[in-house]
């Protein structure tokens, strides 16, 4: 469950753990799903970063993943064993979230 | 970074306990740790003087990833049964980590997975000393904590410029400060008397054909390391996967199976860590 800086929240996200101002004071409730008005508040507020379902938080859904994996592995698609490594991650998250 | 030397480098990073922001007890464990001759029961004593680092010392020993899930009530329990090396590392983990969560977001999610990672190859391997091995999962960028800590200007400018150039943190950092977070991770480790072979795994993490009395251990690491940045989990400073090394790979002979089944425990092992500092 990752936590997103502030600055990085984007609308639909879901938070994963409710958002509480410095005095511990409930600001917004798990399950919230933000949206621009909502993050502004975040902002406003000084949040520093929220937790955010999902592995990856912005868009979390399995295609998401699948493109994030292969952008990581952009650099070294060639390298040895590279492949089978990636195949494995692959086949894990598909498990995971498919 | 050329009108800093190395030895000036390496002079500011050693004397991290006197930064502001270290707290007292941090630096109480600092100290009693540079001297070699520190006993089992200084350490627990001071952990059990801070409630707080107790309870997460606690956590940590009774999570899947030191494997005594729900066993271990005190600290002086933990201590006998992990041995001083381990204590040290969990409690320089524990703390040192809590003290960056907000400066690099994600990198104790990359160490924890490390560790749980390490954790079933070691025991794949036949290590006896697993634990250990899990440790040096967890402690294995410790260099980077250091070196944002010292630099934490320099550090975040390092990190957006690696994003954008599609080059490796490691490159960067011994392009900027003349060294990179292994060697600081050894200077460190050998500043707090950790046993020399914890020392030769951080220190060869990127480069494991270099460790000569911890190949197989340096290459778990090594591995779990590609591992866990091949998975996503965390953040450890540039978004890429780094290629493996052959000769760890080879050394290690894993299937694709284990390589599952490690994946497998580790999302177990730091789902039941989590919240560790929330």
């Amino acid at each position: 469950m990752p936590k997103i800086l502030a600055e990085n929240l984007k609308p639909g996200m879901i938070l994963s753990k409710p958002v509480t101002n410095a005095s511990g004071i409930l600001i917004l409730p798990e399950e919230t799903e933000l949206t621009d008005s909502l993050i502004r508040k975040i902002h406003n507020m000084d949040i520093e970063a929220v937790y955010i379902k999902g592995e990856q938080g912005a868009g979390s859904s399995l295609d998401q993943m699948l493109v994030d994996l292969d952008r990581r592995f952009s650099n070294v698609e060639t390298a040895p064993y590279m492949d089978v490594l990636k195949r494995v991650v692959k086949k894990h998250m598909e498990d995971l979230y498919g | 970074m050329d009108d800093i030397d190395i030895k000036a480098l390496r002079r500011k990073v050693e004397n991290l306990q006197t930064l502001p922001t270290i707290p007292s007890v941090l630096r109480q464990l600092m100290e009693l740790m540079e001297n070699p001759k520190t006993s089992l029961m200084q350490i627990s004593k001071l952990i059990s003087n801070d409630p707080v680092l107790a309870t997460k010392i606690l956590k940590m020993v009774n999570s899947p990833i030191y494997g005594f899930p729900g066993r271990i009530s005190t600290v002086s329990q933990g201590v006998m049964l992990l041995g001083l090396n381990v204590v040290k590392g969990l409690l320089l983990g524990v703390s040192v980590f809590d003290l960056m969560q907000k400066s690099m977001i994600g990198l104790w999610e990359h160490s924890l997975g490390c560790a749980a990672a390490a954790r079933t190859l070691a025991k794949k391997k036949g290590i006896k000393e697993f634990e250990e091995v899990s440790v040096a999962g967890l402690l294995h960028d410790f260099g980077k904590v250091i070196l944002i800590l010292q630099f934490p200007k320099e550090y975040e400018t390092l990190i957006n410029d690696v994003a954008n150039k599609g080059i490796s943190i490691y490159e960067a950092e011994r392009d900027f400060f003349g060294v990179n977070h292994a060697e600081i991770g050894v200077w460190m480790t050998e500043k707090w008397s950790f046993p020399r072979n914890l020392v030769e795994i951080i220190g060869n993490h990127h480069r494991p054909g270099s460790s000569q009395y911890t190949r197989v251990e340096t290459a778990i690491i090594h591995v779990s390391d590609v591992l866990m940045r091949a998975r996503g989990l965390g953040f450890a400073g540039d978004p890429w996967v780094p290629a493996v090394n052959q000769t760890a790979w080879k050394l290690l002979d894993l299937s694709e199976a284990d390589l599952q089944e490690v994946l497998k425990d580790m999302e177990v092992a730091v789902e039941a860590s989590e919240g560790l500092f929330a």
